[in-house]
């Protein structure tokens, strides 16, 4: 039986990234499941709101068991892939997320202005992608001052968008 | 049907549209020839900045960003190696070799030009298939609609990239990110864990800015210490002979119509279009051999078929409602926030507007061959600009852009978290096309689901009439099946042969 | 929310001591319009009658930008003038399906939950079929219908006038027909024409307009006959009692100050006395008066009165 699924359903070539995949995808199907109990039985068209969500649901449990099938069907789980040709820089990634979340927080608690923060986070962030490589770094303050400005009157005069305030 | 497309032909050309479209076309180019940057990068950074536009000009821009995004990206693959946007993959496995043996130049040319023949090609379908289309869909009721969104789904599921089982995951999790708020059947409440922010669920635009940008963002972010040297083009002539041409005709021709069927069908880019016209060309080729060391083939294969997809894929958008790949899941967007009600009476209504697009589409072909041809070592010394400037600013673009559409913080917030929503299945190799679409054709899928089955007594098995959905739904099954059939069978010819050779 | 709210009211505080009035001239920006339909609908064509009345003339300083929010039968767009900000920036145009969505329990929320600011006349109603229909007249229709009860399909909206007027019609004439969510004016036209359903209700301006590409006007639901569809009978002519004018309503959000409603109701009024835009709107079969909020207030309580009883049918699965 066991290796019938296995021929059925084949092997993950990137095992360890599935079954954290499919545990938060079995999470999100639980969560589902739990909301759409909560749907009020249908009124008007024999379906009803909570028929979708629910099949959603089981789809995604479903698909969800499938790849950690997979990935057992795995091993043993090969060696974990190196890329070649360039370094990875996780740190950098999450740092200019944090930086970009920062950003936008300032401006929903209503901390700093929509020029102020936008002057600020172009200059964080081109310093944190160059590496802090100098003249990386002042290019990207003045790019940073000229378009926190001029954006901020283009936006407004030009686009007639709303900026946060 | 010739004299509106002449007509739409003479107003692209007048002055205000002909400048979008070349605004567009240069912008695509630029976008898709920087490794980084994606066309879906571009056209959904832009549909903030046109809300005040005229709907046309807006949709024509984009249109011409789309096709000058997908040509743009031969110039790094050739040049750089790194394929500046995900359809020009295939061009390059030959066209780096080629340059990297000194015929940068000729390798370009190649490229060049099987886009051009690629998207004309396309455009001639779509002006000859589109009415005619658009028509049969008038006949089309809920069910035929559900069968047909439950099709593109699995189809683009199965035919993406990786596994099928991420892809359907994909295209399930886009549908699960598309039903909280309130529904629009019966106007209850759903999924929002009683926060009221979510009641009108999570935007489009946030969502796609998100998975296309935000999450690219984070990407090439990791990736900042890749860089590549591009080999030079020196003073090599880009526009090739006739004979040259004539010698690769039949491969342009069946790559350009292979590039626009998959291109028709419902949700599936560019990408698995020049795979498939590839892998056509390798198997039909006298020298299957060369592919992969800089075979012109492969090149001609991979670059028309991608430009054909483009027009393809516009075909079910602008005929049904259907987006043909993710960008046009964009564009469709656009649609709807332009005030544009898609679908097959889209004809009816506005065919000046559908005219102009199809008149943008085949303009913006020209005018890539031309800005290519003349300004490919100008875009070459342009594309390895330094990502740290340019990724910040993008990101600002989109917080705008997010803010602007209801004036309030959370669509913002939507937008992050569709970027690390992105950024986890790109890690995962799950891939997002499946996502878009599904997130974007969830409505329809449940609406016509649920209306089909008010239509008569027998409810949901009321679709047993319905014989164009009955199709549709076979086709999907197929679809399903089809890999698991394939295996069973190649098993059970490995037994017969095994128990041949026993005996 | 509240954080922003404080921070630009004590903003506004400390301008209006240091600057004198005129910085604060409602409207200084554009003015969003909500319409709760698609675009091509009755509604939204109105609304984009009074966007291009603003935009040439001087009626309003500012200029009106119209955002459609279809879905849910209306709900999701009116609940979306409801939910914003009521500076005045933010209205909509929605018709008497702001009570019955409550009524069908569609909504959590009725026209009490809104500042009206008046509508720009009422509209006629009447019934059509595709011109390919084996229906000939609203009689055959009936006769078939009472014969064959829950066959003949209605495409509806759920809990709007779409969906209860063609009900009332029904249950006056003694027939049993089946209720189909297809959406706004739009969809409910492309669906007849697909062959999809039977009948539906639309506008006077929509039935006309309609009428060219595809449609049979078959009933109206007025005291007379309509001057733009002479042929078309009347309900009471064939001994139906429903008589059903949908007013078309501005709203604004729950605490809009007085001033900017007066300022909006001036416009509303300034643009309804322009004979271009008085034209027009005849031209979608308005009487092109502008309906005071009041008299607006107890038309909608005529139609939840009409509207109530129907309630249960209209929840068809429960039974």
């Amino acid at each position: 039986m066991a290796s019938r699924l296995t021929e059925l359903f084949g092997a993950s070539r990137t095992p360890r990234g599935d079954v954290a995949l499919s545990l938060a995808v079995l999470a999100l199907a639980g969560i589902m499941w739990w909301q759409a109990l909560k749907i009020p039985p249908p009124f008007f068209d024999p379906l009803g709101s909570a028929v979708v969500p629910k099949s959603v649901a089981i789809a995604l449990a479903l698909f969800a068991a499938i790849m950690l099938l997979r990935a057992l069907n795995a091993r043993p789980w090969p060696a974990r892939e190196r890329e070649t040709g360039y370094r990875p820089r996780p740190d950098i990634a999450a740092g200019i997320f944090l930086l970009a979340a920062a950003y936008v927080g300032a401006m929903a608690l209503g901390l700093l202005s929509f020029e102020i923060a936008t002057i600020l986070f172009l200059a964080a962030g081109t310093a944190l992608l160059a590496r802090f490589e100098r003249r990386t770094v002042l290019l990207g303050a003045a790019i940073a001052l000229l378009l926190g400005i001029g954006g901020t009157l283009l936006f407004t005069h030009v686009f007639y968008i709303d900026l946060p305030r | 049907m010739v004299t509106d497309l002449f007509g739409a032909l003479a107003y692209i050309a007048s002055p205000v549209p002909f400048f979008w479209v070349l605004l567009g076309t240069t912008l695509g180019i630029f976008v898709g020839a920087v490794p980084g940057l994606t066309g879906g990068m571009l056209i959904a950074l832009s549909i903030p900045l046109t809300f005040t536009m005229n709907s046309t000009h807006a949709l024509i821009l984009m249109v011409a960003m789309y096709v000058g995004s997908v040509s743009g990206g031969l110039i790094s693959a050739t040049l750089l190696k790194m394929p500046g946007t995900p359809s020009s993959v295939m061009t390059t496995f030959d066209g780096y070799p080629m340059a990297a043996r000194g015929e940068a130049g000729r390798a370009l040319g190649l490229s060049i030009g099987a886009s051009l023949v690629g998207g004309l090609v396309a455009g001639v379908f779509i002006v000859v298939l589109s009415v005619p289309l658009s028509r049969w869909a008038t006949t089309f009721g809920p069910f035929e609609y559900f069968a047909m969104v439950l099709m593109a789904l699995v189809l683009i599921a199965s035919i993406s990239q990786g596994s099928m089982v991420k892809g359907l995951l994909a295209g399930a999790l886009g549908i699960a990110f598309a039903l909280p708020g309130l529904n629009p059947s019966d106007g209850q409440l759903r999924l929002t864990f009683g926060w009221h922010e979510l009641d009108a669920g999570f935007d489009l635009l946030p969502v796609l800015l998100g998975v296309f940008v935000m999450s690219q963002i984070i990407i090439d972010a990791l990736e900042i210490e890749k860089k590549g040297q591009p080999i030079s083009v020196g003073g090599a002539k880009v526009l090739l002979s006739l004979s040259t041409w004539r010698r690769h005709w039949g491969n342009l021709l069946r790559s350009s119509v292979i590039g626009t069927w998959i291109g028709i069908l419902p949700g599936v880019g560019a990408s698995i279009s020049s795979m498939v016209a590839y892998a056509t060309a390798r198997s039909v080729s006298k020298e299957p051999e060369a592919f992969g060391t800089g075979s012109e083939e492969g090149i001609v294969a991979s670059e028309a078929a991608n430009n054909a997809n483009v027009g393809g894929a516009l075909i079910p958008l602008i005929t049904m409602g259907i987006p043909g790949s993710p960008i046009d899941a964009i564009l469709l967007g656009a649609l709807i926030l332009h005030n544009i009600q898609p679908g097959p009476l889209l004809f009816v209504n506005n065919a000046d507007f559908v005219w102009a697009l199809i008149a943008a589409y085949l303009v913006a072909n020209i005018l890539m061959f031309a800005i290519m041809t003349l300004c490919v070592k100008w875009i070459a010394r342009l594309m390895v600009v330094d990502r740290a400037l340019l990724l910040p600013v993008i990101f600002v673009a989109c917080v705008v852009g997010c803010y602007a559409l209801h004036n309030r913080m959370f669509d913002v917030w939507v937008m992050v978290f569709f970027g690390l929503v992105g950024f986890a299945m790109a890690r995962c190799k799950v891939p997002l096309g499946p996502f878009v679409i599904g997130f974007v054709l969830a409505g329809i899928l449940e609406e016509d689901l649920r209306s089909g089955m008010q239509l008569s007594d027998a409810g949901f098995w009321g679709i047993l009439d319905r014989p164009i959905a009955l199709g549709f739904i076979a086709v999907s099954v197929l679809t399903l099946i089809w890999p698991f059939a394939q295996s069973a069978l190649a098993r059970r010819a490995r037994d017969r042969r095994a128990k041949e050779t026993t005996t | 929310m509240v954080r922003t709210f404080t921070r630009r009211s004590a903003l506004a505080c400390a301008l209006a001591l240091a600057l004198p009035l005129p910085a604060f001239a409602f409207p200084d920006q554009p003015i969003k319009v909500v319409v709760p339909t698609d675009p091509g609908g009755a509604i939204d064509g109105i609304a984009r009658v009074f966007q291009k009345a603003f935009e040439t003339n001087d009626f309003l300083p500012s200029s009106v930008v119209v955002l459609n929010m279809a879905g849910a039968g209306g709900t999701i767009g009116t609940r979306a003038i409801k939910d914003a900000e009521p500076d005045g920036y933010t209205i909509g145009l929605w018709h008497d399906g702001i009570v019955t969505s409550k009524a069908m329990g569609v909504a959590d929320f009725d026209q009490t939950d809104f500042e009206i600011i008046g509508a720009t006349g009422f509209a006629d109603l009447g019934l059509a079929v595709s011109q390919k229909s084996d229906f000939a007249s609203f009689e055959d229709m009936l006769a078939f219908a009472k014969e064959n009860p829950k066959t003949v399909k209605v495409a509806a909206n759920i809990g709007l006038p779409v969906h209860f007027v063609p009900m009332r019609v029904a249950t006056e004439a003694g027939a049993d027909l089946r209720y189909v969510q297809v959406g706004g004016g739009a969809k409910r036209y492309q669906s007849l024409l697909g062959g999809h359903t039977d009948t539906a209700l639309f506008s006077t301006q929509e039935l006309v307009q309609f009428q060219e590409s595809g449609l049979r006007p078959i009933l109206m639901l007025t005291e007379e006959r309509v001057a733009d569809l002479p042929d078309v009978p009347t309900a009471k002519e064939l001994g139906i009692e429903v008589v059903a004018p949908s007013p078309r309503i501005w709203l604004a959000p729950k605490g809009t100050p007085a001033d900017r409603l007066e300022i909006l109701r001036n416009a509303f009024r300034d643009a309804m006395n322009d004979e271009t835009v008085a034209q027009q709107l005849r031209d979608f079969g308005l009487n092109p008066t502008f309906v005071e909020a009041d008299a607006v207030r107890n038309q909608l309580q005529v139609a939840l009165d009409e509207t109530l009883p129907l309630v249960p049918q209209a929840r068809q699965v429960e039974k």
